[in-house]
């Protein structure tokens, strides 16, 4: 059964989070109107500003599929950073190697970098569930190891020297996705976005598997005692958060970036996670809370560019509505009673 | 005359299912008395004492503590006012000690720093007080559920309440746990404090309340001073009708056949001096109730706990039909016929933010899955049936954690019953049922007896045990002091039982 939205809730933090952007642009900025046109209009204005704005969605929406898909089966998946990361690379470099397959080349490299990342935040539920190690801490350190040796792989053995950027080779056009609205990024990335989001919630909500692994979510003690195979639900949803993450890292690649670049993805899954937190896990819900944070973030970048503020603004808005959202949660919880 | 509280026309209707859970409802209680609150599954109860506590608000009504008008809009304005109370399902945190959980939220500070050793000695004061048989120290989680009902209790004297509720404090607490409950509020009572006790139980209604609220349907029957009134009254007026109930113990006519074998069970915990059982061993046959019997702490938890797979045996094995299932997961044991009733239905027995419909197919959802996909529509039917069938008052997409205790409780039964192959486990099946509800689970397990089934019944509630069972194995300190049958049983009374299960008498008797 999908839990009903709670909409004045909803409306209540956006609302905050929009006071909380006015505020600090008064306090930072030495020309506020000017900044808030930017910010609220700037990423409305023109082609070009509403396809970058809407093209950042895309990656939101598949890295916040990800965690929800984890929070849905009980566990929790820190580590989106790192498997955005990680997924992106594996993709990159995927491309390499199977250029010549030809139409099916691109859904492999993707696939490749899905189940890499899959397969890293597995190894937390694996750990879970040989020794009983915290999974918040794990997926979260293992991320930080790997975003490391990212860094290594893309700026020694695969750096592209032909660029002064630190990078990997771009990769072949026939792994580009088809642009949308040029000259912006947009691609058909967001469109499989959506797709996604329909294959997650049809999943969750009319496959036996989702059955069983909301069933773990809700209760894994009466997951035990109902005959689920729990020992297989602390790893596949584990799995399948990996695996969205790395998709999110391989669509920005082959969508908008074009190679691995160093440290491309910073802050990705961060994003990821808010949005998650605001749509509360629910697969319809995060294309409208995807909606709305691309949106804050394009705003942020072009009061940036055309005014006088630092990029530290989005980072107090992103502050602010994890505090709202996250208070107004456990409020919620701590009020219900047996 | 004083009144501790009046509650005046509450009305309150809960907006996510439309249900009209109280509807002009007034109740008053004079300082320092007992008010027994009755009636049954989803008369609106717990709704009534949410809303006291200030868990729920009202739409209409109003509310005096101690003759002044209040509003109760939070737990925080209840504690002010001095009212505590005590919930259906327990709120204790397992990982934390005894007294961690009772000053939970009243931390003892010295400086800024947090005094435990202070913390420990006042909650011990207040345990000797009171004569609880616990620790300040011990971990709640190791605690039998008769001592952490005590431990919440304690948070409330902790507290100083002047108005303390209880939400069917003693629905899982055997008799001598009872009564020593009972003790206890007989002296909160002469300290002053007023108590309002929600109970199913006519027996506890007589002995321990002074005044009786019956509600059904949201509404209130009537309000009565107890000493006026008899219990038969009490019951036709919970459910508007005489019941009648009588057993009939000898009508299964099959073979007696062997279904579930223990032998030398022995489970032996970290730590303990003592094994939790000690040397196991019974049979379950067909056609049969085999009941046990025990006060918390004695073996009858993990013992129902290992029937369900979520422990394994030290040594000993499991037999089923002959067949050894010894150390087999819950799964394992669902395929090879485990049907189970566990006494916590919350924590175990079900998941609270799925549907009623999901909770009642999560034990076999592969026969309501083709090709990998669940059939919605034929859960729907099989769910709307079984709701009615069993009489639960509560839509198939409504979420379990919306149900009353009882209704939650008749859907953990329905669930298994219709899951039963041939045996059944069923620990505390009637906790938090009103009359009615418990008497149809009864005429149910007749039921299931006559058509061959064996029932393991494990039970705090000695009439229970007694009017059931054909054989009764009593358990103390992990083992089994006797095993009563014919007409060893027949002439047994609760008192014979209570003698056993407190090890006055009897040991070392090895099962059949
Ligand atoms: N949180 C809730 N949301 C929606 N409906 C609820 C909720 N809690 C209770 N109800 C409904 O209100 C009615 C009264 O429930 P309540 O829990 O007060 O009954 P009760 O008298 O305590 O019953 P029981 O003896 O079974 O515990 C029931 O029909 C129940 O389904
Ligand atoms: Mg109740």
């Amino acid at each position: 059964m999908e839990r009903k939205i709670d909409l004045p809730l909803i409306l209540v933090i956006i609302l905050l989070a929009l006071l909380a952007v006015v505020i600090s642009v008064f306090l930072l900025s030495g020309d506020p109107l000017r900044t808030l046109h930017y910010f609220f209009l700037g990423p409305l204005k023109g082609r070009y500003y509403i396809g970058n704005f809407l093209n950042s969605m895309g990656v939101l929406i598949f890295g916040a599929l990800g965690f929800s898909i984890a929070m849905q089966g009980g566990s929790f998946n820190l580590g989106g950073e790192g498997q955005i990361y990680g997924g992106a690379f594996v993709a990159t470099i995927a491309t390499f190697g199977l250029a010549r397959l030809g139409v099916v080349a691109p859904p492999l490299a993707l696939l490749a970098g899905a189940l890499f990342s899959g397969l890293i935040a597995a190894l937390s539920g694996f750990l879970k569930l040989r020794w009983g190690t915290n999974e918040l801490i794990t997926t979260f350190l293992i991320s930080y190891a790997l975003i490391l040796v990212v860094n290594y792989l893309v700026g020694g053995p695969f750096l592209d020297p032909t660029t002064n950027l630190i990078a990997t080779r771009k990769i072949a056009p026939q792994f580009q996705l088809a642009k949308i609205l040029e000259p912006s990024n947009l691609s058909t990335g967001l469109i499989y976005a959506l797709l996604a989001v329909v294959v997650v919630s049809f999943y969750l909500n009319r496959s036996r598997s989702g059955f069983e692994l909301k069933m773990m979510g809700y209760n894994p003690q009466f997951a035990l005692y109902s005959g689920i195979r729990v020992g297989w639900y602390t790893l596949w949803p584990m799995f399948l958060s990996g695996a969205f993450y790395g998709l999110a890292g391989g669509i920005s690649i082959f969508g908008t970036y074009h190679a691995t670049v160093k440290e491309f993805s910073s802050g990705m899954g961060w994003n990821a996670l808010a949005v998650a937190l605001i749509a509360r896990y629910r697969p319809w819900a995060i294309v409208p809370a995807a909606l709305f944070f691309a949106y804050l973030e394009a705003g942020s970048r072009n009061a940036m560019l055309h005014s006088d503020v630092t990029f530290e603004i989005i980072s107090i808005v992103q502050a602010v509505i994890f505090f709202f959202i996250t208070s107004a949660l456990l409020k919620k919880r701590g009020g219900r009673h047996g | 005359m004083a009144y501790a509280v009046e509650m005046v026309n509450i009305v309150k209707r809960y907006s996510e299912t439309g249900v009209l859970a109280n509807n002009k409802v007034s109740l008053s209680l004079p300082k320092g008395k007992i008010l027994a609150l009755a009636g049954e599954n989803g008369a609106g109860k717990s709704t009534l004492m949410k809303i006291l506590y200030g868990l729920e608000l009202p739409d209409e009504g109003s509310i005096a503590v101690n003759g002044e008008g209040v509003k109760i809009d939070s737990p925080l304005v209840a504690n002010k006012l001095g009212i505590g109370m005590v919930h259906q399902h327990l709120m204790l945190i397992d990982q934390f000690s005894v007294s961690e959980n009772v000053t939970l939220g009243q931390e003892v500070t010295k400086g800024l720093r947090l005094s435990h050793r202070q913390r420990d000695a006042e909650v011990t004061a207040l345990i000797e007080r009171h004569n609880f048989p616990l620790k300040a120290e011990e971990r709640v989680g190791e605690l039998t559920l008769g001592q952490k009902q005590q431990v919440e209790i304690l948070k409330m004297l902790y507290r100083n309440v002047e108005l303390l509720i209880l939400d069917e404090p003693t629905a899982l607490l055997a008799e001598q746990e009872v009564d020593a409950l009972f003790a206890t509020l007989r002296e909160l009572v002469v300290k002053g404090v007023s108590i309002i006790l929600i109970t199913h139980k006519l027996r506890e209604i007589k002995v321990i309340s002074d005044y009786l609220t019956i509600m059904r349907g949201g509404e209130v029957v009537g309000s009565y001073k107890t000493a006026e009134i008899d219990e038969e009254e009490i019951s036709r007026l919970m459910v508007g009708r005489t019941l009648a109930f009588k057993t009939d113990k000898s009508s299964y006519q099959g073979e007696r056949e062997e279904v579930l074998r223990l032998e030398g069970i022995t489970l032996n915990a970290k730590g303990a001096k003592r094994p939790l059982l000690n040397n196991v061993s019974f049979s379950a046959f067909r056609g049969e109730v085999l009941g046990f019997a025990g006060v918390g702490g004695n073996g009858l938890g993990e013992l129902e706990s290992l029937l369900g797979g979520f422990v394994k045996p030290s040594e000993g094995h499991v037999f089923y039909n002959g067949e050894d299932i010894t150390g087999y997961s819950p799964r394992q044991l669902r395929h090879s016929g485990l049907a189970y009733v566990p006494s916590n239905r919350l924590t175990r027995g079900s998941a609270s933010q799925a549907s009623l419909a999901h909770n009642l197919i999560a034990t076999k959802v592969a026969q309501f899955t083709k090709g990998g996909l669940l059939q919605r529509r034929k859960i729907t039917a099989y769910s709307n049936k079984v709701l009615a069938d069993y009489a639960i008052k509560g839509g198939s997409d409504a979420a379990v954690g919306s149900l009353s205790g009882g209704n939650i409780q008749k859907l953990i039964l329905a669930r298994e019953i219709e899951h039963l192959h041939d045996y059944i486990i069923l620990s505390q099946p009637t906790w938090g049922l009103d009359v009615e509800s418990s008497l149809s689970v009864y005429n149910k397990m007749l039921d299931l007896k006559r058509r061959g089934v064996a029932l393991l019944l494990i039970s705090s509630n000695l009439d229970e045990v007694l009017a059931l069972s054909d054989r009764v194995a009593v358990f103390y300190g992990g083992e089994i002091v006797a095993l009563l049958e014919g007409e060893a049983l027949k002439g047994a009374t609760k008192e014979t039982l209570g003698a056993y299960m407190l090890g006055l008498k009897g040991g070392g008797v090895s099962g059949t």
